[in-house]
């Protein structure tokens, strides 16, 4: 197996100073400032293979951007080992992000006053690329991600949506083994994600370039990855794929039943009634708990039957259900 | 892999044809732009340099310097700080700045050593040149007025001055503004604190400002190494062997000390990396 | 009107504690500005002191003039936060709020104001005598036309740095840029560095008609008794009725550009 990606036993922590906000206190924080120990991640063990999408969520402050810091160089881990391409990103720093490409929705490698045209020269000569390779590259992604209508604007210019694509361009210049991207939808509208979302799977499978992305959308990571990996309070809580997540979470389903108007809404066992009117009963259920067929059978026996309906309830709510549980735990 | 096994002092040359040419595009972006560029360049020139002046006009002078000595002075000064604009701009000189607002991450992205970004990304010579020929144009005058026998030995001496001193202010800076790896927000502007204090009172004959004070501008705040000292020694004020030699000395010092400092800063920096993220103003 | 005053107060309490909660490192700021001081009264006294020195000002009023000008450099040379929120992108929030925009201005101002004024200008103020600097002022009534002409200098002062922020906006200019004007031209015009009574060729003559001449020399040449004190308030007050009128026209006329710095 060809591992891209591996961290073993990784733990980082920090010490957030915490200030009172009184101003009776301020010769006490500036002298004896209180220090909260922050556990980020705490032995955390990865591995992706080469050519591999893998979605790394959690609630925030789950540890999901020290991670990738970690993994772009920007961050020593306190112990354990990180290691991507077979080295190390801090000690091999120089040579090691000639081979990625790190991407932050919230930040931009673009040059501010600048064409996005100039950047990308930049770009050419500061990561020393051929070429060939550059105008390649440059071709494709000029391409996939529809840069010709503002190639020439000044980065400030740009709309938040095509200023991401233009980062997202940038990154992939170089021709990079492996992809960081922190969160790369931020703030998009709902065409400029989809467009985005199909470029790194585009890229994905046609250059075998290995992914990991951050997200909290959860419909958004599972469009794109085949693989979830979930932090909670700094250990992996989950690793594996959606269906997995979905049965490991609850699998659960909306059922729509429409019946005679007017008649009463039928009383599932198994399942918890959500909503509905005139004749149309929307139920919730769990698909690991009870089988679809026990509660149509329990409906037909109290009410006649028109339509049915059956879908997955999407997996943000799962997933949303899922960090409700875990803030309920006790540290 | 993109990046190349040459030594990164090869790829110094491009990359400073490669900014040279962003900055060329920069200036000539518009007429207004170019305008109003050089307009700021030259009013904060004449601005650094207007009180040591009008107070040397108003009195013949400043204490045991007369009025072509100081012209020397503030030329030589002008000229030390149009290098560093030259070679250093866009907050490569305010490491603070860049470290505080979370932006020194853009530096660490690059497939090159953080000094090649250091000695590259700053590189202004179309914009940021006023400076420079204002304070070679004092010079020259001063030379002229002083009737300064001017030889090669002489102008080494000075090329040799001028480098100790700018090595001087960009440790500086580095001292200063390393504090922002530990104090990201506190110490964020302290470069523009130390740039000012540095820039006020560089342009000043030192002489009789008393020990205490001699000691701390030739050390915690170096300003007498940037023209004082240099000047003393080019226009035959001191001549003995020590003067000569002090400046570039303390540039040795003062780089290998600032050196030093800026790593420990970037260790700490790895184990804490930055928790503020200011999206504006990290380029030009 | 207590609302208001209870909105300045919250507003500046948030930005005293904002420069100072993270780490004690701003105290070396304040170490920076001493360096500074000693080093200026150190040059003040080269300069006067030498023989045969012709002034027309005591040695003793001028380093007064200096020690002053530091102790209250902050609002000699007033400087609101509304670049950094141009800087920031972060203009349109602040029309968001229910409070006059230059009162959120002024206020973070004031707090910032506060906390350096406890720690760094009262002390030297007090330590004046140390760098053998007498800063009682040139007479009783100088004192109290003083405190005018200061109010007069921070007014004046504020509509510079809203007329600059419109600027700004109005000029599309790179906000450094601007700073860099309005901090190089404010330095050398406005006596905050070198009486203006000390400057050759009568040009001290001809600034002091100058509004820039209201923000530094009016307040400290009347503490000191340089110069005549009517004659300075009656222009300061001068420039405040002319300058404020034009601050406010340019951010009328500018307004849909200013929101649009927001983003």
């Amino acid at each position: 197996m060809d591992i891209a990606v591996s961290l073993e036993r990784v733990w980082k922590v920090y010490r957030q100073g915490q200030r009172s906000a009184r101003i009776g206190d301020l010769l006490r924080n500036l002298l004896r400032p209180q220090v909260l120990r922050v556990e980020a991640l705490r032995g955390v063990s990865l591995e992706v293979r080469r050519g591999e999408i893998v979605a790394y969520a959690g609630p925030n402050g789950a540890g999901k951007s020290t991670t990738i810091k970690l993994l772009a160089s920007l961050l020593a881990p306190d112990s354990g080992q990180v290691r991507v391409l077979g080295m190390d990103p801090v000690r091999d720093r120089v040579r090691y992000v000639g081979r990625i490409g790190v991407v932050f929705g919230q930040r931009t490698e673009l040059w501010w006053d600048h064409p996005v045209a100039a950047s990308f020269d930049w770009k050419r000569v500061v990561w020393n690329i051929p070429r060939e390779r550059y105008e390649r590259m440059l071709g494709l992604v000029r391409e996939l991600l529809g840069l010709d209508e503002f190639m020439n604007a000044l980065a400030r210019e740009l709309s938040l949506g095509q200023r991401m694509r233009a980062d997202l361009a940038m990154a992939l210049l170089h021709e990079p083994e492996v992809l960081f991207l922190d969160e790369p939808t931020l703030g998009l509208d709902v065409l400029a994600r989809r467009n985005i979302l199909r470029f790194v799977r585009e890229v994905n499978r046609e250059r075998g370039l290995t992914v990991v992305v951050t997200s909290h959308d959860m419909d958004e990571l599972e469009q794109l990855a085949g693989r979830i990996v979930m932090l909670h309070r700094g250990n992996i809580a989950f690793d594996g794929d959606f269906a997995s997540l979905r049965r490991e979470v609850s699998d659960r389903r909306v059922l729509l039943l429409e019946t005679p108007a007017g008649g009463a809404a039928p009383v599932l066992v198994g399942a918890e009634r959500s909503g509905g009117e005139n004749g149309r009963h929307e139920y919730v259920y769990d698909a690991r708990q009870v089988r679809l067929s026990h509660l149509l059978e329990q409906a037909a026996a109290q009410t006649q039957i028109l339509d049915v309906e059956t879908h997955r309830a999407p997996i943000d709510g799962l997933v949303a259900d899922l960090y409700e549980r875990w803030q309920r735990e006790p540290r | 892999m993109a990046a190349d096994d040459a030594h990164p002092l090869a790829r110094l040359p491009r990359l400073w044809a490669l900014y040279a040419r962003m900055d060329l595009l920069f200036i000539a972006r518009g007429m207004k732009t170019a305008f109003s560029w050089y307009f700021a360049d030259l009013l904060l020139a004449l601005g650094s340099a207007a009180w040591a002046f009008l107070l040397a006009a108003r009195f013949d002078g400043i204490g045991v310097w007369s009025k072509q000595q100081v012209a020397f002075l503030l030329g030589l000064a002008l000229f030390v700080r149009g290098v560093i604009d030259f070679a250093l701009n866009a907050n490569i000189y305010s490491p603070s700045r860049r470290i505080g607002r979370g932006q020194l991450d853009h530096m660490l992205l690059m497939p090159q050593p953080l000094w090649v970004t250091i000695a590259s990304d700053g590189f202004m010579p179309f914009s940021c040149s006023g400076t420079l020929l204002a304070g070679a144009a004092v010079i020259a005058w001063s030379v002229q007025a002083l009737a300064l026998p001017i030889s090669a030995g002489w102008l080494a001496l000075l090329a040799l001055h001028v480098l100790s001193a700018g090595v001087i202010m960009l440790s500086f800076a580095y001292l200063w503004g390393s504090l922002a790896f530990f104090a990201p927000r506190g110490a964020e502007e302290i470069n523009t604190t130390t740039t000012r204090l540095i820039e006020q009172l560089k342009p000043f004959p030192l002489d009789g400002v008393g020990g205490g004070l001699s000691l701390l501008l030739l050390s915690v705040v170096p300003a007498g190494f940037l023209a004082w000292l240099p000047s003393r020694v080019l226009i035959g004020l001191s001549d003995s062997s020590w003067a000569l030699v002090a400046t570039p000395l303390a540039a040795l010092v003062a780089a290998l000390l600032a050196i030093a400092v800026f790593r420990l800063g970037l260790r700490h920096y790895g184990r804490t990396g930055s928790t503020r993220y200011l999206a504006h103003g990290h380029r030009r | 009107m207590v609302l208001a005053l209870r909105q300045v107060l919250a507003t500046a309490r948030l930005a005293a504690l904002g420069a100072v909660l993270e780490s004690p490192v701003f105290l070396l700021d304040y170490g920076l500005r001493l360096l500074r001081v000693a080093v200026l009264l150190a040059l003040w006294r080269i300069v006067l002191g030498a023989e045969g020195t012709a002034s027309p000002v005591a040695l003793g009023a001028v380093l007064s003039y200096a020690l002053l000008a530091e102790v209250f450099a902050d609002q000699l040379s007033v400087r609101t936060t509304i670049a950094d929120a141009f800087w920031q992108g972060s203009i349109a929030q602040h029309f968001l709020r229910p409070m006059a925009l230059i009162g959120q201005f002024a206020s973070e101002m004031l707090g910032g104001w506060i906390v350096n004024f406890a720690l760094f200008s009262l002390p030297l103020l007090f330590a004046a005598s140390l760098f053998g600097v007498d800063p009682s002022p040139a007479s009783a009534a100088s004192a109290l036309l003083f405190g005018s002409s200061l109010a007069l200098a921070i007014c004046v002062g504020l509509a510079f740095d809203f007329i600059v922020a419109a600027l700004i906006v109005a000029l599309e200019q790179p906000i450094w840029l601007m700073q860099w004007v309005s901090q190089a031209v404010g330095v050398v015009l406005s006596g905050a560095v070198i009486p203006l009574a000390l400057l050759p060729w009568g040009l001290g003559d001809v600034l002091e008609w100058l509004p820039f001449a209201s923000l530094a020399w009016a307040p400290l040449a009347i503490y000191t008794g340089m110069a005549e004190a009517p004659r300075l308030i009656a222009l300061q007050v001068l420039w405040a009725c002319v300058l404020w009128p034009v601050a406010g026209w340019l951010w009328r006329a500018n307004r849909e550009k200013v929101v649009g710095f927001g983003g």
